[in-house]
C-alpha cells in the first residue's frame, strides 16, 4: 500500500514535470503584462508583494502580515502574533508559559507554522510553542487564514487550512561592508536577563550568512490578584482578594541558530540550522494547596533541533522550481519531584521525536492566464518514551499538491487540490494496549480542495472582494492515537469545512498616505473532532472522532498609514482590528453543552496597534482586549474566564554613534511596559498572567 | 455513613431507631437551626422529615485544574437542595474549597473532606458548613475514623526507590485536628476502613510499577503494617461491616482484567472464594449501608468503549445473599454513575451521575423498588455522598 501510493507519487511528479518542460519548450518567449514574480528572493514577505502585484493596489488574496519593523521592535515573536485578527494566542503565562496559536477557532492542531516556507512539526500534540522563536531572526510574521497565494510552496502549505508563515530575512550590507555584528540585552521584570548576538557576514558575492545566540533566564515570580465575591441575602458582600506570587516558573534557555543564503545563477539557497534548550518550571494551575506544603518542583527540559534547507531555481519565464528539506529532532523530558513536592507522584518521562521532511514544488506558467503549481512532500515522524506500554508510533506522510491560478485581468481565480496520506505503524507488544482496542495500523487519507477567487472590479481603483470553499483536515497526532490507555488508534482524521467572503477597500488619499479597510465573514464547520470523554468510569478516558463544531466569524480591520520620512515628517500607522466568533459545539445534543461556545474563544475581541517614529525615536502602543469566555463548552460560571484588556508600550531610540549618518555603530535602547493598565487577567483557566511588567533593551550594532 | 458502621455496633444501632419515636425524632431534627437556612436551594421533593437525617452531603470532585470541587447538600426538613455550600457558607476562604474532592466522611458533628489536589483535609462543620480545619495530607485520598483518630490514605510517601513512590496512611489526632504520625502502605493506596481495630488499606498503584493488588492491614496502635494481603491488581474501595465482611472493589485495568468486587473475612483475614455471581459483579462504584448491606453498581458492558452501557444495581447483604438487577427505565437517564449512598432508614437510593465529567452532574432520588422520587443538578462530578444526622454521631 505504502509502496503502491509511493509510486503513485512520484509518477504524478514525472508526470508533472514532463507537462512542464512541454510547457516550458512550447511557451517560452511568452510575453507576460501579468507578472507572476520571477525574480529570485528568500523573502516570503516580498514574493508576496510581488505577486499581488497582479492587480496593482490591491491585494489578490488576503492574507495578513506584521510589519518586519514592528516584529523586531516588539520584544518577541508572539507578541507579534497576538496583534492578527482571528486569532487566540493561547498563553500560560509567563517567560517560560507555552504560547499556542488557533486561527479562526479550529484548534491550535490545525495552525500551521512555517519557517520560511518549510513546516514545523509536532506529530506528538501538533502544537508549536512559539515562545522558541526569537525576533533577532524571525522578521517576516504572515498569517494566511485560508489559503495560500505564493508560488512553489511546500504541499504541506496549500494543504493547510491556517498557516503562521514566520521568515528570516536575509542579511543586507551597507555598501562597502562585508560584517554586521549585533550584540543585545534585554532584563526587567521577572528577574530576566537575556543576551544575544547575531554576527552577519557576506562570504563572497552572492553567499551570506549569519549566526545568533541567545540566551533567557528569568525567575518567573510574579504576583497576581486572586478574588471572588459573593452578594449576601442583606445585600453586603463577602469574599476575598488576595495576592499570591506566581512560583516555579523559572527558565534559563540558550538557542543558537545560523542561517546561510546563496545566489545561483537562476535561483537563490538557504539553509538553517536551530539549537535550543531549555530549561523550566512548570508552575501548573493555580488551585487552592495547603499553605505548608512546599512549592511545586515539577521540571521540564527540551531540546529541539533542526537543519532546512531549501533550493529554488527560476529556470525560465515559464518553469521554476524548488526543493527543500528538513531533519529534525525533539527532546522533551518532563518530571516532577515529589521528594521536594510531596504533592506530586514520581514522574521522569521523556519523549524523543525525530522528523526528516523533503519537498519538491514546481511552477509551471502555462499561459499568460493560467500557472500551475506542484507540490509533493514527504515526511517522516517517530516518537520514543520511556512509557509503561509505549507503542514507538512511526508515521509517514506523502503530500501531493496541483494548485491553479487563473489571473484574468480582474478576476484571480485559485482551484487547489492536495491529497495526502499518513501511514502509522506502532510496535504491538503485550503491554501495547494503544487504545485498548484496535491493533491494526494505520493508514489514513484526506482530500483537501480549494476553490477561491479574488475579484476587483475594473472600474473602482480601491474595491476588491475575495471569496473561498476549502475543505480541510488534521491527522490525529500521536498524543490521540497512542497515548497510553487514552489514545485510540481507531481515530480518522479531524475535517474542517472553510466558507468565506470578504471585501476590501484601499485608498490612498495622498501619495504617502494608505488607507485600507477589510472586511471578511466566514464559517467553518469541523467535523470529527477528536476529542476525549471518560468511558465506563471516570478513570478511562479516550479519544474519539464525535465532536462537531460551527464557527460563524467576522473579521473588520482598518488601517491607516502616514509614510513620512521619520526623520523631519513622522511617520505613523495604525490598525484596529475587531474579531467576532460564535464557535458553537454541535457535538452531542443530549449534552447541555450542545450549542456552547468553544473553549478559550470569546465572542468579541480585537487590537489596536499604534506606531510613531520620528527622529529616531520608535512608539509602538498595542491595545487589546478579550470578551468573556470559558476553558469547556459546558458554559457554565466554574469554567469562565473574566474579560480583560491590555495594553503595551514600546520605546526605542536609535543613535547613531559616528556621525553623519554614514556610520555603521549604532545604538538602540528600547524600553517595553506591558500591561500599563496592571490588569489580572487568564487567558488559559488557572494560569494567570502577570500584571505591569517591563524590559529594557540595549542594541549596539557596529 | 460507613463510619456510622463502625461507631456503632448494630445493636445499638437497632436499639436506637427502634426506641426513638419517629416524631420525636422529626421535630428534634426540624427544631434545629443552621445559618444555612438562609440557602434557599431549588425545591425536589417534598420534605422527609420522618427521617432521622439532617441533610445527604455530596461532594463534587469538579474538574481538575479549575477549583471546583463543592459541597452540595439535600435538606430533609424542607426537601431542598443546596448547591456550592461551603463557598456560600465559608466565602472568605481563598479559592474554596479546593481542587477534586475526593471523599467525605461524618465524625460527630463534623465533615471531613479529602481535597486531593489541594493536599487537604478539611473539615467542616455538620450543621452550619463552617470551616473548621484545614489539615495538610498531601495527595490525600480517603477518611476512615477509630478512636479519637482519622486516618488518610495518600499517595505521598516518604519511600522513595527509584521511580517508585510508597503511599501512606496519615494518622491525625481529631482533638488538635493535627497529623501525628504516618506508616507507609502500598503503592497509590486508597480506600481505607477499620475492623476489629485494624484498618484495611485497599492500594491502587497504577504510577511506574503497573498496578498494586495488595490489602494491607494496619495496626493503627502499633502503627505498624501487620499483613499484605493480596486480591486483584488496581483495588479501589474498602468497606466493612460489623460481622468482618470486608468487601473490597478493584477497577481491573481498563482492557483485559474487568473489574470487579471481593470478599475478605475480617477475622481471619484471608480472601474468601467468590461464588459465580460474585464473580460477574462490574464496579462502577459501591457504598455500604448502615446495616452493613452492599451496594454496587457496574456495568457488564465495561469495554464497550462508545456505548450505551446498560448497567446494573447489586445488592449483598451481610450474609452475602446477592440480587442483581437491571437498571429500570426510570434510571435510563444516567449515563456515568459515579456514587451511591442508600437510606436505611426508608431505604431510598441516591445515584450521583458525573454526566461526561465536565458539565454539572445530576443526583438520582430512588425508592427502594428503584422508582424516580426525584432528581435535580449537581455540581461537576458527583462522586461522593453521605448521610448526617445530628443524633447519631456519638
Amino acid at each position: 500500500m505504502n509502496k503502491t501510493a509511493g509510486c503513485l507519487l512520484f509518477s504524478i511528479q514525472i508526470f508533472l514535470l514532463t507537462i512542464s518542460a512541454k510547457a516550458w519548450e512550447t511557451q517560452g518567449s511568452d510575453s507576460r503584462p501579468y507578472d507572476f514574480a520571477v525574480t529570485p528572493d528568500s523573502s516570503l514577505i516580498i514574493r508576496e508583494s510581488r505577486i499581488t502585484a497582479g492587480i496593482p493596489g490591491k491585494k489578490l488574496m488576503y492574507s495578513d502580515t506584521i510589519p518586519s519593523g514592528l516584529v523586531k521592535r516588539l520584544p518577541n515573536v508572539a507578541d507579534a502574533i497576538r496583534l492578527f485578527s482571528g486569532i487566540q494566542l493561547k498563553d500560560y503565562g509567563g517567560i517560560g508559559g507555552l504560547k499556542t496559536i488557533n486561527i479562526r477557532s479550529l484548534g491550535s492542531e490545525y495552525a500551521d507554522i512555517f519557517i520560511d516556507g518549510i513546516p514545523v512539526v509536532n506529530a506528538q500534540n501538533m502544537q508549536v510553542d512559539l515562545g522558541r522563536f526569537s525576533n533577532d531572526i524571525i522578521n517576516g510574521i504572515r498569517l494566511s487564514e485560508v489559503c495560500n497565494p505564493e508560488d512553489l510552496l511546500t504541499a504541506k502549505a496549500y494543504s493547510s487550512a491556517a498557516s503562521v508563515f514566520l521568515s528570516s530575512t536575509k542579511p543586507v550590507f551597507k555598501q562597502g561592508r562585508t560584517s554586521d555584528f549585533r550584540m543585545k540585552i534585554r532584563g526587567g521584570s521577572f528577574d530576566t536577563f537575556s543576551p544575544s548576538f547575531t554576527l552577519e557576514h557576506m562570504f563572497v558575492k552572492g553567499i551570506s550568512g549569519r549566526l545568533n545566540a541567545g540566551f533567557v533566564s528569568s525567575s518567573g515570580k510574579y504576583k497576581f490578584h486572586e478574588s471572588k465575591w459573593i452578594k449576601n441575602s442583606n445585600g453586603t458582600y463577602s469574599g476575598y482578594d488576595t495576592t499570591m506570587t506566581r512560583k516555579n516558573g523559572d527558565i534559563s534557555s540558550f538557542r543558537t541558530e545560523g542561517q546561510l543564503y546563496g545566489n545561483t545563477k537562476k535561483g537563490n539557497w538557504n539553509t538553517y540550522a536551530y539549537y535550543y534548550d531549555s530549561e523550566r518550571g512548570l508552575p501548573g494551575a493555580v488551585v487552592r494547596r495547603a499553605s505548608d506544603l512546599p512549592d511545586k518542583a515539577d521540571r521540564q527540559t527540551d531540546k529541539d533541533m533542526f537543519i532546512q534547507g531549501k533550493l529554488t531555481e527560476y529556470i525560465s519565464n515559464v518553469y521554476s522550481l524548488s526543493a527543500s528539506f528538513k531533519l529534525s529532532h525533539e527532546y522533551l523530558r518532563y518530571m516532577t519531584n515529589p521528594e521536594s513536592d510531596p504533592q506530586s507522584m514520581p514522574a521522569d518521562n521523556k519523549y524523543n521525536q525525530t522528523g526528516a521532511y523533503l519537498s519538491f514544488s514546481n511552477r509551471i506558467r502555462i499561459s499568460r492566464f493560467w500557472k500551475i503549481n506542484t507540490a509533493a512532500d514527504i515526511q517522516y515522524d517517530r516518537l520514543g518514551a520511556n512509557l509503561t506500554g509505549f507503542v514507538y508510533p512511526r508515521r509517514v506522510t506523502e503530500y501531493a499538491a496541483v494548485a491553479n491560478t487563473f489571473n484574468l485581468k480582474s478576476l484571480y481565480i485559485n482551484l487547489n487540490c492536495t491529497y495526502t496520506i499518513a501511514y502509522d505503524k506502532f510496535k504491538n507488544g503485550a503491554s501495547s494496549q494503544a487504545g485498548g482496542f484496535a491493533k491494526s495500523n494505520g493508514t489514513r487519507k484526506a482530500f483537501s480542495p480549494l476553490l477561491s477567487f479574488s475579484y476587483a472590479p475594473p472600474e473602482s481603483e480601491c474595491l476588491s472582494f475575495t471569496g473561498f470553499v476549502k475543505k480541510s483536515y488534521r491527522m490525529p497526532s500521536f498524543n490521540d492515537l497512542y497515548y497510553t490507555l487514552v489514545g485510540n488508534s481507531n481515530l480518522e482524521c479531524e475535517k474542517a469545512w472553510q466558507y468565506g467572503i470578504g471585501g476590501k477597500y484601499l485608498k490612498s488619499p495622498g501619495a504617502k498616505f494608505h488607507l485600507e479597510n477589510k472586511i471578511e465573514i466566514y464559517y467553518n464547520s469541523v467535523k470529527d473532532k477528536i476529542v476525549a470523554i471518560p468511558t465506563f468510569s471516570q478513570f478511562r478516558w479516550t479519544m474519539f472522532n464525535i465532536g462537531k463544531a460551527g464557527i460563524t466569524g467576522a473579521e473588520i480591520n482598518t488601517s491607516v498609514r502616514y509614510d513620512g520620512t521619520g526623520k523631519r515628517i513622522p511617520a505613523f500607522g495604525a490598525s484596529l482590528k475587531y474579531t467576532f466568533q460564535k464557535a458553537t459545539d454541535y457535538s452531542d445534543p443530549g449534552n447541555s453543552s450542545y450549542k456552547g461556545q468553544i473553549p478559550y474563544i470569546p465572542l468579541h475581541s480585537g487590537s489596536l496597534s499604534a506606531n510613531v517614529g520620528w527622529n529616531g525615536w520608535n512608539a509602538d502602543l498595542c491595545l487589546f482586549i478579550s470578551g468573556k469566555k470559558w476553558s469547556s463548552s459546558a458554559n457554565i460560571p466554574d469554567y469562565e474566564i473574566e474579560p480583560w484588556k491590555t495594553g503595551d508600550l514600546h520605546l526605542v531610540k536609535e543613535i547613531e554613534i559616528t556621525g553623519n549618518g554614514k556610520g555603521h555603530q549604532r545604538i538602540a535602547i528600547g524600553l517595553s511596559l506591558n500591561n500599563l493598565f496592571n490588569e489580572q487577567y487568564e487567558i488559559v483557566q488557572g494560569y494567570p498572567m502577570p500584571g505591569f511588567n517591563y524590559s529594557i533593551s540595549l542594541e549596539y550594532r557596529f | 455513613m460507613k463510619k456510622l458502621t463502625l461507631l456503632i455496633s448494630g445493636t445499638v444501632l437497632a436499639i436506637l431507631v427502634a426506641s426513638c419515636d419517629k416524631s420525636q425524632v422529626t421535630n428534634r431534627i426540624s427544631g434545629i437551626t443552621s445559618e444555612d437556612d438562609s440557602l434557599a436551594g431549588v425545591n425536589v421533593a417534598a420534605g422527609e422529615t420522618s427521617g432521622p437525617f439532617m441533610k445527604l452531603f455530596v461532594l463534587n470532585e469538579g474538574k481538575m485544574g479549575t477549583d471546583n470541587a463543592s459541597l452540595d447538600f439535600f435538606r430533609y426538613s424542607n426537601g431542598r437542595y443546596c448547591r456550592n455550600t461551603f463557598k456560600m457558607m465559608n466565602p472568605d476562604i481563598s479559592l474554596g474549597l479546593g481542587d477534586v474532592g475526593n471523599d467525605i466522611k461524618v465524625w460527630k458533628n463534623t465533615v471531613w473532606m479529602t481535597i486531593n489536589n489541594s493536599g487537604i483535609v478539611e473539615v467542616i462543620n455538620a450543621i452550619n458548613e463552617k470551616h473548621l480545619a484545614s489539615i495538610t495530607v498531601p495527595s490525600c485520598r480517603n477518611i476512615a475514623f477509630y478512636g479519637d483518630y482519622a486516618y488518610v490514605t495518600s499517595y505521598s510517601g516518604a519511600v522513595y526507590g527509584g521511580n517508585d513512590i510508597k503511599g501512606a496512611v496519615y494518622k491525625i489526632y481529631i482533638g488538635t485536628m493535627s497529623v501525628v504520625d504516618s506508616v507507609h502502605v502500598g503503592y497509590q493506596p486508597e480506600g481505607i476502613a477499620e475492623y476489629g481495630g485494624k484498618l484495611y488499606v485497599a492500594n491502587g498503584g497504577g504510577f511506574h510499577t503497573g498496578y498494586d493488588n495488595t490489602l494491607t492491614i494496619l495496626d493503627p496502635e502499633g502503627g505498624s503494617e501487620t499483613e499484605n494481603l493480596e486480591i486483584a491488581g488496581n483495588l479501589k474501595d474498602v468497606y466493612a461491616n460489623e460481622n468482618g465482611d470486608i468487601w473490597i472493589s478493584a477497577l481491573g485495568d481498563y482492557y483485559s482484567v474487568h473489574s470487579g468486587l471481593y470478599h475478605v473475612d475480617g477475622t481471619t483475614n484471608t480472601l474468601i472464594s467468590r461464588s459465580k455471581a460474585l464473580e460477574d459483579v462490574r464496579v462502577s462504584c459501591m457504598t455500604m449501608n448502615a446495616a452493613g448491606v452492599v451496594y454496587v453498581i457496574g456495568t457488564d458492558d465495561e469495554w464497550n468503549w462508545k456505548g450505551p452501557r446498560k448497567y446494573n444495581l447489586y445488592t449483598i447483604q451481610p450474609g452475602g445473599d446477592l440480587v442483581k438487577t437491571e437498571f429500570t427505565s426510570d434510571m435510563d437517564a444516567i449515563t456515568t454513575p459515579y456514587s451511591i449512598c442508600e437510606d436505611f432508614y426508608n431505604g431510598n437510593i441516591y445515584i450521583g451521575d458525573a454526566g461526561d465529567c465536565l458539565n454539572p452532574g445530576k443526583i438520582y432520588c430512588l425508592n427502594r423498588d428503584l422508582e424516580l422520587l426525584w432528581s435535580t443538578t449537581a455540581g461537576v462530578d458527583p462522586g461522593h455522598m453521605i448521610l448526617y444526622s445530628p443524633y447519631y454521631g456519638i
